[in-house]
């Protein structure tokens, strides 16, 4: 229901799979040669454009509340929603809310969203992924098969369920659901990872010199994943962006505190965009403002992960 | 491994471009109507909300019908009927000329038999309550039916126009079970019988050529597209695919209020909100009436909703001939400030957080927003909007787990016992308020009893009265209105407060451009 | 031989994961809160009390669920609880067809776009043309659904009068463009990228520098070697693609009014119609582990290492 993001399946495509590794030695990134990537990473024009406009844009989601006098969810009884003017630089809605701020807002929500749901599947995803890798045969094949179980279940009724349990919709809770259901393709990627690099020479060695399992999955293998799993991570992000915005999309609400301190429908980009899709006629200003800044947030995250990707290693344009 | 050729790329390219299926349809006179979903079955007995009716209607008749304009009963298969002195025994003669679709007379027996399936609790139908005023049915000869009531009912004649109440195919329905509303199976007794039904796709009803009075019907086609987005129905409307739209995107509203092909009535919905009478602090009817007085319904219907609806004073919406309809509520902010003070909370302090539960969508929400907004501002009370997926919404409503709720009610037949009966505490089910006041049922009771019909109407303002104002179990929000468009070249369709459409009296004009 | 029988041990694990699947699911579904017979317009108890009989919705649970598991087994999951007169399996059998006939279009659109600009990318390697290919796929897909189909109606449907707005006429094909569209533009660019790889990929590998010495000719090169090394990963990402996008996507269906499968799971999952719902998540799961079986299987045959492996 909820559709892995295409790119990222593609990326897991070429991969997850063990059979598929690239070169030995491409992926022992030693430190230098994440300074290395770096460098590259510099020199590469459209990603450093993309991270300085998502910088900004991150900026100013995340401080833009203190500098505005509206607050996002202060509602005026209007006649009607009206276009950008000097005072409203991005119009008000049908509620007199100003866009401007609620969009700033929405960017704060959804970047969180974002940000903190990749950060916690990324550390389901490694150590879960890393484990099954590590130790291989029926453990891997069981953890394995349990990630294929939680792939084919109705995720609807998981998320209403999980929301009923904890008997809120908060939006915290909406950063673990989305991070309980990404970590799966992050397991499957860093367990290929890890099956082809327990095999190399330096794991037999420590292996020898009596170093713990927990030792070398966290100290020695997992570092050696991080440089894919940043990639991946940058094509986790913008996927868990859009189905935030299909859960509001297809009625499931979230709620965040307000600026009055009453419990609210949360106001995110996805969220927006939504509202401004069944106004456009009369309203385009309230489709086009979030849209824009959603799509642009998006391809900056694409633009970054395509320019991380091609430094971490030159050779590996896939 | 074998090469894989070029042709592989360009096999899907060939494959998109399909050849176009021909379009050529017969001049047909055919109306293409939007639904606002898909419906669940076209069995009479099964068939809920109005979607459903205007297609059963279409398929089906019964003894009366409801004149779209006036919504009094019209004889259908019923030529005329006689209701002895003491309003018990109804005497019904019926259309010789009626036919089902398989050749078959449409006979006295075929309602009997309707009845006695559809109050059967394994047929499920919705509407059974209804049949349960009657007590007994009997066919007396072919075309002759004879009914008798548990109790004078005014409201009969215009009941019978349900569909729960219409004659059903007995040799089909025996035959066929759960399947013979399928198109190859179905019989029907209509203007319209069933072409084709692709679910969620569209339904095509043609001429019934058996119908009793074949020279009324003007169509030959209907098309009925299921379209849930009203956005996606704006937009088939406008480039010309349909030609009756029921539902308006709300924002284009204001926009199309002058537009000539625009048709806006007031319905008998109204929208209100439940509160739960055992809560802490609602329990306190102070604070019912504290809530119920802050709001201001004008600035919500008119700067909010925007849909033209109409604010609600009271519970039952204007449309009952007869009934002394007035607004009840009165809204005035310091004397609900007064009013939470003596309940305890002046100023709103130590008022408890309360929660507005809704079913998410969009208009809810917005319903939702302006009230909390309204309520902070006047009472200084923290009511938070608190939307919910649907099945939790029902669940929390049914089990009484909430503080506020937005509710409303389509009234099923025109008289306020159709309102009134919800919170009495025996109607446990629709009730859900935790309301029970002996006072109020004994007004119900005394007022079903008066036969005099004015007599009987005052007899339930005042039990309006305590339930709105003196109680305020509910607020009252407003009064829904409809909004439709239909084409110029679409003859015969009439707005009304119920909703009530009939597909026989519809035809296109001159201007129709055929297919 | 061999290959046979692990296909065949593939086959025989499937079918408990199914069964898992299926068993969570159905337990899943029925301890959502709400239930079919919560409609709009309230019910009478008494009515209520009656469905719930009709439905066999009183029974222990534990007893429905065997019910379900046996009927279930051979296919027959019921009645709809919404569509009352419809069996479920009436109903998939009308809407999978629709789902999987744009689905598959909107693969192949996506596939013979993102195939051929994937190589002309790689051959024009880090020139403009490069550059400007790789930007716009990415632009492609960085427009969510929700604002993407909507444009497309606006200004083909609505401004230009180009294509009808929405509907499906079953499946005529001026009504299937736009869907297919909507649908096929996210996966260019996963796909182009994929073949943009492992075409530089392959153009690096020696044998190619030797083919070309040999004088080969460009095309054959092309058609022998590149497709060939494109081919696994291609296949390991079209297989799960395909399993989701077999089963339809809500916002395509519902802003083009298309009576797919995507729109009766979420309509099924909101009214809580549980036979409905089951039935679809029956086929889901099927698919899913059905395609990555298939994906297993042409890998299997493609390169014989991988069946060691397993």
């Amino acid at each position: 229901m909820l559709k892995q993001f295409n790119e990222a399946r593609a990326f897991l495509a070429a991969f997850a799979a063990p059979r598929r590794l690239p070169e030995p030695g491409a992926l022992e990134l030693s430190a230098s040669l994440y300074v290395e990537a770096w460098r590259r990473l510099k020199q590469n024009r459209i990603a450093c454009v993309s991270l300085i406009f998502l910088v900004l844009m991150a900026l100013a989601c995340f401080t833009g509340e203190y500098f505005l006098q509206s607050k996002w969810d202060e509602i005026n009884f209007v006649l009607e929603a009206t276009p950008p003017s000097f005072e409203h630089w991005f119009g008000i809605d049908d509620l007199g809310r100003d866009l401007l701020a609620r969009v700033l807002y929405g960017g704060k929500i959804s970047l969180s969203v974002g940000l903190i749901s990749t950060t916690v599947s990324m550390l389901i995803g490694i150590s879960y992924g890393a484990i099954a890798g590590y130790f291989g045969g029926w453990t891997d094949r069981l953890m394995m098969r349990f990630v294929d179980f939680l792939y084919s279940l109705p995720y609807y009724f998981i998320i209403v369920l999980i929301m009923v349990f904890f008997s809120v919709s908060s939006i915290y809770l909406l950063f673990i659901i989305l991070a309980l259901f990404q970590w799966l393709g992050m397991a499957r990627l860093v367990r290929g990872q890890i099956l082809s690099l327990k095999e190399r020479d330096f794991v037999l060695a420590l292996r020898s010199c009596g170093a713990s399992h927990t030792r070398i999955i966290f100290q020695h293998l997992i570092p050696n994943t991080l440089g894919l799993v940043a990639v991946y991570a940058t094509l986790t992000v913008p996927s868990v962006m859009m189905q935030e915005a299909f859960l509001s999309f297809i009625g499931i609400p979230f709620q965040v505190i307000g600026s009055d301190g009453i419990q609210k429908p949360v106001a995110s980009w996805g969220t927006l965009i939504s509202e401004g899709s069944r106004v456009f006629e009369t309203g385009p200003w309230l489709l086009a403002f979030p849209s824009l800044f959603f799509c642009l947030t998006l391809l900056a995250i694409n633009f970054l992960g395509d320019g991380l990707r091609d430094a971490l290693d030159p050779n590996m344009k896939v | 491994m074998k090469t894989p050729g070029i042709h592989c790329l360009i096999g899907p390219i060939l494959l998109l471009c399909f050849a176009s299926q021909s379009m050529a349809l017969a001049k047909l006179k055919t109306f293409r109507m939007a639904n606002t979903r898909e419906i669940e079955s076209l069995d009479p007995a099964l068939a809920d909300g109005n979607d459903a009716n205007i297609i059963v209607r279409g398929l089906f008749e019964g003894l009366v019908s409801l004149d779209p304009k006036t919504l009094q009963p019209i004889p259908e298969i019923a030529r005329s009927w006689t209701i002895s002195k003491d309003g018990l025994i109804y005497t019904f003669q019926l259309d010789a000329r009626a036919k089902w679709s398989d050749g078959e007379p449409v006979q006295a027996d075929d309602f009997v038999f309707a009845w006695q399936r559809n109050l059967r609790p394994e047929t499920g139908a919705f509407y059974s309550h209804h049949l349960k005023t009657v007590v007994g049915a009997k066919a007396e000869g072919n075309h002759t039916l004879v009914v008798t009531l548990g109790a004078p009912t005014p409201y009969f004649i215009e009941l019978l126009s349900f569909p729960v109440f219409y004659p059903l195919p007995h040799l089909a329905i025996k035959k066929f079970g759960l399947r013979w509303t399928e198109p190859q199976n179905l019989v029907s007794n209509g203007p319209f019988r069933l072409r084709e039904w692709k679910l969620k796709e569209k339904m095509t009803l043609e001429r019934n050529e058996l119908y009793r009075d074949p020279g009324q019907v003007k169509l030959d086609r209907v098309e009925i597209h299921p379209i849930e987005d009203p956005k996606t129905a704006w937009n088939m409307y406008q480039a010309g695919q349909v030609d009756w739209i029921r539902s308006v995107p709300p924002a284009l509203r204001p926009r199309l209020k002058n537009h000539p092909e625009f048709h806006s009535s007031p319905v008998m919905n109204t929208v209100y909100l439940r509160l739960n009478t055992q809560g802490h602090a609602l329990r306190d009817r102070r604070v019912r009436r504290a809530l119920s007085m802050a709001l201001d319904r004008k600035t919500l219907t008119e700067r909010v909703m925007r849909e033209g609806q109409l604010p609600a004073f009271g519970f039952i919406a204007k449309g009952i001939p007869g009934y002394p309809w007035r607004p009840l509520i009165e809204e005035n902010i310091p004397r609900a400030r007064n009013l939470l003070a003596e309940a305890g909370f002046p100023n709103g302090r130590n008022f408890p957080n309360m929660t507005l539960l809704y079913p998410s969508n969009p208009q809810s929400e917005k319903m939702a927003l302006a009230i909390s907004t309204m309520l902070k501002r006047a009472l200084n009370i923290n009511v938070s909007p608190s939307g919910r997926e649907r099945g939790v919404f029902y669940d929390k409503l049914g089990h009484l787990r909430y503080d506020v709720a937005r509710s409303d009610w389509t009234t099923e037949f025109n008289d306020p016992k159709s309102y009134l009966d919800k919170f009495t505490a025996d109607n446990a089910s629709n009730n859900l308020t935790g309301y029970a006041d002996a006072e109020y049922q004994r007004r119900l009771e005394m007022a079903s009893r008066i036969q005099e019909p004015s007599q009987r109407f005052s007899a339930f303002a005042r039990a309006e009265q305590q339930l709105v104002v003196d109680d305020a179990v509910i607020i009252p929000l407003y009064f829904n209105v409809s909004s439709s468009l239909w084409k110029s070249h679409v003859r015969g369709l009439v707005d009304n407060p119920r909703l009530f459409y009939s597909l026989k009296s519809l035809s296109l004009g001159q201007d129709f451009r055929s297919l | 031989m061999t290959f046979l029988v692990y296909a065949f041990k593939r086959l025989l694990l499937a079918l408990p994961m199914l069964w898992l699947v299926l068993t969570v699911s159905f337990f899943l579904v029925r301890a959502a809160p709400g239930s079919p017979l919560d409609r709009d317009s309230e019910l009478p108890a008494a009515l209520k009390k009656s469905l719930a009989q009709q439905y066999g919705l009183d029974r222990p649970l534990l007893e429905q669920y065997v019910s379900f598991v046996k009927h279930a087994a051979v296919g027959d999951f019921g009645n709809s609880y919404i569509y009352r007169n419809r069996s479920v399996s009436a109903i998939i059998q009308e809407a999978f067809p629709i789902s999987a006939r744009l689905g598959i279009l909107a693969m192949l659109f996506a596939l013979s776009v993102g195939l051929t600009l994937g190589v002309i990318s790689a051959f024009r390697q880090n020139t403009w043309i490069d550059h400007f290919i790789m930007a716009s796929v990415v632009l492609g897909k960085s427009v969510p659904p929700m604002v993407l189909a909507p444009l497309f109606v606006a200004v083909f449907s609505v401004s230009l009068g180009l294509l009808p707005v929405a509907g499906w006429e079953s499946g005529t094909w001026q009504y299937v463009i736009g869907p297919v569209l909507c649908l096929g533009l996210y996966d260019i660019a996963a796909i182009a990228r994929l073949l943009r790889g492992s075409v530089l990929d392959v153009m690096r590998q020696k044998y190619i520098v030797t083919a070309r010495a040999k004088g080969l000719g460009e095309f054959r090169i092309i058609v022998i070697h590149i497709l060939r090394e494109a081919l696994m990963p291609l296949v390991t990402y079209l297989a799960p693609a395909l399993s989701s996008i077999l089963v339809g996507t809500v916002i395509v269906e519902q802003v083009f009014n298309i009576p797919g499968l995507g729109r009766y799971l979420i309509s099924g999952a909101i009214n809580r119609d549980y036979t409905l719902v089951l039935g679809i998540a029956t086929l889901a799961s099927a698919l899913v582990i059905g395609m990555n079986l298939l994906a297993d299987m042409i890998l299997g045959l493609l390169d014989p290492r991988i069946r060691l492996q397993a």
